[in-house]
This record gives C-alpha cells, sequence and structure tokens, in this order.
C-alpha cells in the first residue's frame, strides 16, 4: 500500500505502482478500448500525465487510487474520441470457453457497472478505491456491483440455454 | 468469493503486457528536464571547481581567503638570527594601513585611511614563533637605538601582542626596522621585510 501523503507524489512511488500494477492497468484498458495497442498507448498517457501533475497528488486517498482514475479517464477519453474504438456487440459465442462468455456479457454491461467490474475483480481494488477511482460514491460501488452480478448471470444463463 | 466471482477474475485479459517507464518520462517531458538540472549540475560544479580548487583561476586566493590559513593582507616578517643560527621569527601586521610596493625598486609605500578629525595610530599585532629550545628573555623593534615598540619580556614561543606607534615608528617598520630578541646565550636580530602577498 503506498503512503499517504499531503502534497504532492514523489516520482519514485508512481514508478512503483507503474511496474508492480502494469499488467492490470493495461487489462483494464484493454477492456474499455476493445484494442491492446491503443490500451497500452493509453496507460503510457495517463502515467505521462501523473508524472507531470504529480504535485496535484493531495492525499485525500492512496495514490493508487489516483493513478487508477487517471487511467480509467484516459481510456474512456480515447475511446469517446476515436468511433472506430466504439464498443462493439459481442459476437455470438459458438464454443463453450468459459472466460469469453464471461467477457461477452461484461461487456454487454453499461459502462459504469463495467468499470466497476473491471476494477474490483481485474484491478483487485476495493469499494474506496474504486469509488475514489471513478469519483462516486462506494455505496454506488455496491451497487452497481450488484447489478452488474445480475446481469452477468443472466446473460451467462441466455448463453447456455 | 461465490462461483461468478471467480468466473469473473478468470476472464481477465492475462497478457504479457511489457512496462517501459522509460517510454512515460519521455512522453511527460521529464527526460528534458533531467538533462536540464545535468546541465545546471554541471555549471555549478564548474564555477565551484574555477572558485576553490587552488591553481585555477581565482581559486588559490579565494581559498586561503575562506580558510584563513595563509590571512589576506600583508605581513612584515624578521628572521631572528644569532651568530649565523635562526633561533625563530617576528610577524607584524595590521588591517589599518594600506601598502603598495613599487615596481621599480620595490620600495614600500604605505597610506593611512583619511577622514574627518584625528586619524588614530595605526595598531599592530605581532607574534614570536621560536625555533625548537630557543629561548628569547626580551624583544623589541629598534631604529637608531631608540625602540619603537617593545614587544615582550619575557617571551615565549607564540607569544603575541599588539601595540601602536607614530610616525617615526612607521617608517621604521616600513624601513626594514630592526627586532633585538635577547637569549641567554647572547643578542639575536632580524630585519623586517614585506612578504609578498599570497597569490
Amino acid at each position: 500500500m503506498v503512503s499517504r501523503r499531503r502534497s504532492g507524489a514523489a516520482l519514485a512511488e508512481i514508478e512503483a505502482v507503474y511496474r508492480s500494477r502494469f499488467a492490470q492497468f493495461c487489462s483494464v484498458a484493454a477492456a474499455v478500448l476493445n484494442d491492446r495497442d491503443t490500451a497500452r498507448d493509453a496507460v503510457q498517457d495517463a502515467f505521462a500525465r501523473a508524472v507531470r501533475n504529480r504535485r496535484d497528488f493531495r492525499g485525500d486517498g492512496t495514490l493508487e487510487a489516483w493513478l487508477w482514475r487517471a487511467v480509467v479517464n484516459t481510456a474512456v477519453s480515447a475511446r469517446r474520441k476515436n468511433t472506430a474504438l466504439t464498443f462493439p456487440d459481442p459476437p455470438p459465442q459458438a464454443d463453450d470457453d468459459q472466460a469469453d462468455d464471461v467477457r461477452a456479457a461484461i461487456q454487454r454491461l453499461p459502462e459504469r457497472q463495467r468499470l466497476v467490474v473491471f476494477l474490483r475483480y481485474w484491478a483487485d481494488l476495493d469499494y474506496a478505491a474504486i469509488a475514489e477511482a471513478l469519483a462516486i460514491a462506494p455505496g454506488t460501488v455496491a451497487a452497481a456491483l450488484h447489478a452488474a452480478h445480475g446481469s452477468i448471470r443472466d446473460c451467462l444463463q441466455e448463453v447456455r440455454t | 468469493m461465490s462461483q461468478l466471482e471467480t468466473m469473473i477474475r478468470e476472464s481477465a485479459d492475462a497478457g504479457d503486457w511489457v512496462a517501459d517507464w522509460e517510454d512515460v518520462l519521455r512522453r511527460s517531458g521529464r527526460s528534458r528536464y533531467r538533462s536540464r538540472r545535468a546541465a545546471a549540475l554541471v555549471a555549478v560544479a564548474a564555477v565551484t571547481a574555477v572558485f576553490l580548487l587552488p591553481g585555477i583561476g581565482i581559486g588559490g586566493g579565494l581559498n586561503a581567503l575562506l580558510s584563513g590559513s595563509s590571512g589576506p593582507g600583508w605581513e612584515l616578517r624578521a628572521p631572528l638570527s644569532r651568530g649565523g643560527d635562526l633561533i625563530g621569527a617576528v610577524s607584524v601586521r595590521s588591517s589599518r594601513l594600506f601598502v603598495g610596493i613599487e615596481r621599480k625598486g620595490g620600495r614600500v609605500r604605505w597610506f593611512l585611511p583619511t577622514g574627518r578629525g584625528r586619524i588614530p595610530r595605526p595598531e599592530f599585532r605581532w607574534t614570536l614563533q621560536l625555533t625548537g629550545t630557543a629561548t628569547v628573555t626580551s624583544a623589541r623593534i629598534v631604529r637608531r637605538g631608540r625602540v619603537v615598540a617593545r614587544l615582550c619580556s619575557p617571551c615565549s614561543d607564540g607569544a603575541h601582542g599588539t601595540f601602536t606607534t607614530s610616525r617615526f615608528g612607521l617608517q621604521t617598520i616600513f624601513g626594514k626596522g630592526l627586532v633585538v630578541a635577547d637569549t641567554p646565550q647572547g643578542r639575536a636580530h632580524g630585519r623586517l621585510r614585506l612578504q609578498k602577498p599570497q597569490r
């Protein structure tokens, strides 16, 4: 856990989070953007911006949550700017690959629920960190997860029947 | 953890992502800052070297001034010899006088600071250094048989003090005045000579 600071974040701290969580950052960005190269680019840009603006980190939450917010915002902005990357409807699943079914079910979720699922299960963040990363209340995180679980369960049942 | 949650976790894209922190720094413009900082550090190091390293530019003089090892300003020094043996030396300094040396002939000229009112008699600091086991019972500065300043009696190695003198005394001190030191083995003499400033 990265310690809290009153103002500013040290470059070394940002680098430590980057190196230890790079795969998760890229996975979530790829899920948002549906494109690996663009996702990696978004993560690099998000961290570059975080390095430039590291003095803006006020230590209200964890540094990691602050960085997650930067990555998610950058990825979402990139997806909105590039219409070619608009989330396509998931193709019908012909095989019984469970992971693909789950990914397809997640992609059908509304954006907020999708992001909450990514951050909860792929990035392994707790409710408080997710709330901070998405700038929503912790109660909203719980509600969004609950709704996402229901939607994913329904979708999986629909695919298998 | 429910089965659904496990399934969601396992659906994560576990691709082989390769981190590149240098790329992040380049994108942030950090590399330029680093090179600017490096250039600034090199400049500071160069200036420090010029100022402080002896033998480069003003380094020697400034170093001496800061460390105080040789002391700024001028110094008169009289090696004391008795029968050809060096028994010590007397050094004289003052911060109340300006001293100039003529380029031709090496004549020493001294200047008193001017100002309103009476000019105070300049004060000199003297120091006696003795070599080995030499002892001195008394020491003084004389000119033509007249005592200009009494330094010490008895005297020990490292003895020091101050004295003031008249215009006549100034002429003596800068006119190769004679330092006389009495020792149990006889009298030692030495002439005050201006030492070249350390540069």
